[in-house]
């Protein structure tokens, strides 16, 4: 299958940004929470607004960035690195979802908590189990990532189709 | 047979018809197919799935999502039965007028239950999530990377999956060995099981390390998971090149990938509910007798005080032969009871301290602190003891029903105690020699 060169190289520069974005979201993420475990406990240092003991979610976020890096080779129109593309996206959504739905547990839990007598607050939004709650960046980087996951979807559904006419 | 195969054919006999098959395949190929073979969704996949640098990492993340899916968004929902069962219990309690029996029905079967039931949803969330990437064909390939790394450390690539099971729960992780075909990979696979850190031992860590590790109470959580594994590893090395029956190497993996498929959600429920009602069943058996026991053998004789009742008298027996690892009686009827199931752990100090069976994490914990219960260090060592030893008494049952051996369940439980205790006892000297307490 020949990839479209220019399309190729759309693709593969929106997944360097997306690698480039993950890649600083998971190396802040992980070195932060290093040295708040191992180096100086209780210093509580964060950066960037990012979680700061979250060691594997943002080991997590370096391995997306990685994976959207495999996608570069599509700048020369090689279609075989259209599956990084589509790997790297369902990672992605897989951990926005994840967030999400940790998001909507604290609200849950709030509202339980609220129900058994205790205050109502929206702090489950902004901080809760995610320690930033809906700030969590991977959730906007899911998003943000969906519409390459669909073009790339798009692309190989539609090699298959031509493949199998040829074929045939 | 399959001995006399391996004879004839110089090789394994499934190695030798599978590399027939395909060059067989491959001859034919060229034949009736012309120009390059157009890639497909399936094979787009996998060259980054089954990608040698990538392909481990790929599958470390999916992982911790599964891992964080479970724990953290099943959270209110153990929160939910929490509360059913404490008001259950409460309202059992005002409405029996006898003593005896309000502390029964209230303590012991409400109490009890819903300190075990509380796990419940984390266990299906796991099935679920597992469920979900064993029907998407993606954890045939995840046996598959893995394959290499296990070979060397005298696995079968196919022990990978009862492994990963294990950090669920090890029944189902012992009752997966069945996908294995070599008897002897397999028996090595389920001797090692039970140092997957299992769901039940979680609430031991985090009570434990919440009440004397601090800031490192996560740290200490993370290093019992790894602890696990490399033992797990340690032991099957050490099994592999001294015990006569597992001498050689594994048995090479072949496995047929399957499709990648759009997961269906039906099947997937079902699957989570085939799974997760093997806990639900030992829910309602062993895992309550275990607490009506605790709940008798802590309230009598009737009226004595917790120092005087049959609980402190079989503590008071156990503790010297866990003295030299720092714990006490109160320490040592914890363990005893956690032969049981180790869901009943938390809920035996809770009746110790004479907290009630239904009193919050936090509560037990202030008290470990304030009665010095544990030590950082013997915190730690009684962590690793809990890790370490059978993880309860319906895992090894499952031992027996699938070795269908005496032997080799003795065998696991044994050594299960044994390297607990040295394990425990090295944390407990290196600590020491460091200069803690």
């Amino acid at each position: 299958m020949k990839l479209n060169k220019n399309f190729g190289k759309y693709m593969a520069v929106y997944s360097a940004v997306l690698g480039t974005l993950y890649i600083i979201v998971g190396s802040v993420e992980s070195a932060t929470a290093f040295w708040n475990w191992f180096i100086a406990p209780g210093d509580n240092l964060s950066l960037l607004g990012l979680p700061c003991d979250d060691l594997f979610g943002g080991l997590a976020a370096l391995i997306i960035g990685i994976v959207f890096f495999g996608a570069i080779p599509l700048w020369k129109a090689r279609y075989e690195a259209i599956g990084f593309v589509f790997v790297g996206t369902l990672l992605s959504a897989t951990f926005g979802v994840v967030y999400l739905l940790t998001v909507g547990a604290d609200g849950f839990g709030t509202l339980l908590a609220y129900l058994c007598g205790e205050e109502w607050t929206w702090e489950w939004l902004t901080a809760g189990t995610l320690g930033v709650g809906l700030l969590r960046p991977e959730i906007w980087l899911a998003f943000l990532s969906a519409p390459l996951g669909y073009v790339a979807l798009k692309t190989i559904r539609r090699s298959e189709k031509v493949d199998k006419a040829t074929l045939n | 047979m399959s001995l006399k195969a391996k004879e004839i054919l110089g090789e394994d006999p499934e190695v030798f018809f599978a590399e027939s098959r395909y060059e067989f395949i491959s001859k034919i190929l060229p034949k009736v197919l012309k120009g390059e073979k157009p890639l497909t969704l399936s094979d787009l996949l996998d060259r980054v799935f089954l990608n040698k640098y990538v392909g481990i990492p790929i599958f470390l993340a999916f992982w911790w999502a599964l891992f964080r899916f479970t724990f953290d968004v099943s959270a209110p929902l153990s929160d939910l039965i929490d509360i059913l069962f404490s008001w259950l219990g409460q309202l059992s309690s005002s409405a029996i007028v006898d003593e005896q029996l309000a502390s029964f029905v209230a303590d012991g079967i409400f109490g009890g239950l819903g300190g075990v039931l509380v796990f419940l949803p984390s266990i299906f969330f796991l099935f679920f999530g597992l469920s979900l990437l064993e029907d998407s064909g993606y954890l045939a390939r995840a046996a598959f990377v893995v394959d290499r790394l296990m070979y060397k450390l005298g696995l079968h690539g196919k022990s990978f999956i009862p492994m990963l099971i294990g950090f669920g729960c090890n029944i189902p992780g012992v009752m997966a060995t069945r996908t294995i075909d070599r008897e002897e990979d397999r028996i090595l696979t389920i001797l090692i099981n039970p140092l997957m850190s299992c769901s039940a031992r979680l609430p031991v860590y985090i009570l434990i390390g919440g009440s004397v590790l601090g800031a490192y109470a996560a740290a200490g959580t993370y290093a019992m998971y790894i602890l696990g594994i490399a033992l797990a590893v340690l032991m099957a090395l050490l099994f592999r090149r001294t015990i006569p029956y597992f001498k050689g190497k594994p048995s090479p993996f072949i496995l047929e990938l399957p499709m990648y498929c759009r997961p269906v959600f039906k099947s997937t429920l079902i699957h989570m509910w085939e799974r997760g009602s093997l806990f639900l069943r030992k829910a309602g058996t062993i895992i309550l007798a275990g607490i009506i026991v605790v709940w008798f053998l802590s309230s009598y004789p009737w009226g004595a005080p917790l120092e005087e009742t049959y609980l402190a008298m079989l503590g008071h027996g156990l503790e010297p032969v866990f003295r030299p690892l720092g714990f006490d009686w109160r320490g040592a009827v914890g363990l005893f009871f956690g032969f049981i199931a180790k869901e009943i752990v938390v809920g035996s100090f809770a009746v110790i301290f004479g907290l009630g069976e239904e009193s919050g994490m936090g509560e037990i914990q202030e008290t470990i602190r304030s009665q010095g219960v544990f030590t950082p260090l013997t915190g730690l060592a009684f962590m690793a003891f809990t890790l370490i030893y059978i993880p309860c008494i319906a895992t090894v049952a499952v031992i027996y029903r699938e070795t269908n051996s005496w032997k080799w369940t003795l065998f696991s439980v044994i050594y299960g105690l044994i390297l607990a205790y040295v394990t425990s006892l090295v944390i407990i000297w290196i600590g020491q020699s460091l200069g803690y307490k």
